[in-house]
């Protein structure tokens, strides 16, 4: 305590002079830092006495004096760690090594006890072989590594290394003959088998890449119906979009319909154009042709291909039995266009010779009539008269295909067919444009206008609604267990979709939006069951 | 409202909510769904004139109507 007491005391004593002469030192030093002889004796000086050497003596002092705690309890095992330490263990910091030693072993108080304690360190020790390894060198030799390397010390210098060959070659040489020559003729087989797939691709190339290939081909019919997608969009672009929502509708199957009944005149034609194709002569032609339809194309004609695709081989057969050259394809197209029969016989195709020549290509027909080859001239000739009558038909059938679509767009209008095949007729369009028509006076301008167009589309909306909305209530009441759509589904959608709060119940806003007699049906409705009475009653009140 | 005339056909109402659910519709369910209707068109004649006059045009084209058609549908999903 008193020695304590008095380096604390020595402290600010030691400390207070050390800061004037740091300070001196430092200022000489910065402006003269060697030249100055006296002012290096004073340095050293001062350097033996920096703060930090009297913070390091400081905490060092205390090191006698720690047996506060153990002074106490037991005086020689604390001053026999004190006589332990060396003086590099003293410099470390006091803290550390109390830890240390605390936490290494609690003092151990009688012989007893220290004998008991190094019996527990022997045995942890066993337990723990790290400690013994940081401790001491000779159990780390004894380690098994540590034996079996000097083993392998003592037995290296008397072992010779194995040599394998000197008595093997004799008795299985021929063996080992035998397997080399397996061996050979196994790498000659087999190396080029490894390496061919690498090298001969060319050869394989064949035998792998030909199922993909066809089913490149299958997918190319795939992927040039799906082609056609465009061109129904395109075509049907406002049906389709309008149908768009509506499962029941199902208009992508009305336009597979709307292209049958044209596209048998596209199908068969293409379809002997497509075995023509399928000839290695007309590759150029067929480019040709595409090109063409693709420079004048409208969706329509993309579409037409894939479906020509699609049943090529039906038609193609009888195209080229029946017809004998570039002129049965010529006449077959506007004969089924026209007519639109089902299957073609060539007597027909006369009359539709003379259809052709009415339209204006008398010459060409008749040239190429003259020259019957059945089929050299389809696949050799068939870019002129091919490409005209393409156009035109295309043309016509794209006129057509539009003209039926409005058809069918105007027929959907009346009969729609829900996704259960149910048919629905929508909403009076007059009531919707005046329901409309009032809207849009209280949402802006007053004398807002709905005109055709935005009708239909609004028309189209409240199908979709109605188709939405039913969807829902369907599934409430099927979740709910009922097969009628009952009160509490409604609410529930209003509900859901935000129609109505707390503060706003179905009946205030039917009171806003309904007329009387319609509030007169809800008036209608049995109160006790929903909670809907109570507004109902409200209503009525409020009515009164 | 419109007064002397009826507001809307209520079979059809039925009819259409009866073809896309295969349900039946319990009696006045129609009204409220033509309620629940009213407040539709309601939304999408407003987003549709606000839409209208965002892209300056004169009354409510059938453009700004399919424009604001689906989000007002999605509004009024249950």
């Amino acid at each position: 305590m008193s020695t304590s007491r008095s380096s604390r005391e020595l402290q600010p004593a030691k400390l207070a002079p050390n800061p004037r002469i740091a300070g001196t030192s430092a200022q000489q030093s910065r402006i003269t830092p060697r030249n100055s002889d006296s002012d290096e004796t004073i340095v050293n000086a001062v350097a033996k006495e920096t703060p930090w050497r009297t913070l390091n003596r400081l905490a060092n002092i205390p090191r006698p004096t720690t047996p506060l705690r153990r002074a106490s309890s037991v005086g020689p095992p604390s001053t026999r760690r004190s006589g332990r330490r060396t003086p590099s263990a003293q410099a470390r910091t006091p803290a550390a090594q109390r830890t240390l030693g605390s936490a290494k072993r609690p003092i151990a108080i009688t012989p007893h006890g220290r004998a008991a304690q190094r019996e527990l360190d022997q045995r942890r020790a066993g337990f723990t072989p790290g400690k013994d390894r940081r401790r001491s060198g000779r159990q780390q030799r004894e380690t098994p590594s540590g034996i079996l390397r000097a083993l392998s010390r003592q037995l290296a210098p008397k072992s010779l290394p194995i040599i394998p060959t000197p008595q093997g070659p004799n008795g299985p040489t021929r063996l080992n003959v035998q397997s080399r020559d397996d061996l050979d003729d196994e790498p000659d087989l087999e190396r080029p088998r490894l390496s061919l797939p690498m090298g001969e691709d060319e050869d394989e190339d064949d035998s792998f890449l030909v199922p993909p290939r066809s089913a490149g081909l299958e997918d190319e019919n795939f992927t040039i119906q799906s082609v056609e997608l465009p061109r129904r969009a395109a075509s049907e672009l406002p049906p389709s979009r309008l149908s768009r929502g509506s499962f029941g509708s199902v208009r992508m199957s009305d336009a597979f319909a709307n292209l049958n009944d044209p596209g048998m005149v596209g199908r068969e034609f293409d379809g002997s154009y497509l075995a023509d194709n399928q000839f290695p002569d007309d590759e150029s032609p067929d480019m040709e042709d595409n090109t063409a339809l693709q420079g004048e194309n409208t969706g329509t004609l993309r579409g037409r291909f894939p479906l020509t695709f699609g049943r090529e081989s039906d038609i193609r057969p009888e195209l080229l039995t029946a017809d004998d050259t570039e002129t049965t394809f010529v006449l077959t197209v506007p004969r089924r266009y026209p007519s639109e029969e089902g299957q073609p016989e060539e007597s027909l195709e006369l009359p539709d010779l003379d259809y052709d020549l009415e339209l204006g290509k008398q010459s060409e027909e008749e040239e190429l009539e003259d020259s019957s080859d059945k089929k050299l001239q389809p696949q050799s000739s068939p870019k002129g008269p091919y490409g005209d009558v393409n156009m035109q038909d295309e043309t016509q059938l794209d006129s057509e295909i539009v003209n039926e679509q409005q058809r069918k767009v105007s027929r959907k209008k009346r009969v729609k067919v829900s996704k259960y095949g149910i048919q629905y007729p929508s909403l009076p369009a007059g009531v919707v444009k005046k329901l409309a028509t009032t809207f849009a006076r209280t949402a802006g301008n007053s004398k807002a206008k709905v005109n055709k167009d935005s009708l239909e589309a609004i028309m189209q909306a409240s199908d979709w609604f109605f188709e939405q909305v039913s969807d829902d209530l369907g599934a409430y009441a099927r979740h709910a267990g009922r097969k009628t759509i009952d009160e509490s589904d409604i609410v529930t959608l209003m509900a859901r979709q935000r129609q109505t709060n707390a503060t706003t119940t179905p009946f205030s806003l039917a009171q806003r939006h309904l007329p009387r007699e319609l509030l007169q049906e809800l008036r209608m409705v049995p109160p006790a069951q929903f909670q809907k009475g109570r507004h109902l009653e409200r209503v009525v009140e409020e009515e009164d | 409202m419109a007064a002397g005339q009826k507001l809307y056909p209520r079979a059809t109402v039925k009819k259409i909510v009866r073809a896309h659910s295969k349900r039946n519709v319990s009696k006045n369910v129609d009204v409220l769904i033509f309620l629940d209707y009213a407040l539709f068109l309601q939304t999408l004649m407003k987003e549709a004139s606000i839409n209208a006059k965002q892209a300056g045009e004169r009354g409510i084209s059938a453009k700004s109507v399919k424009k604001v058609t689906e989000m007002s549908l999605a509004k009024f999903k249950g």
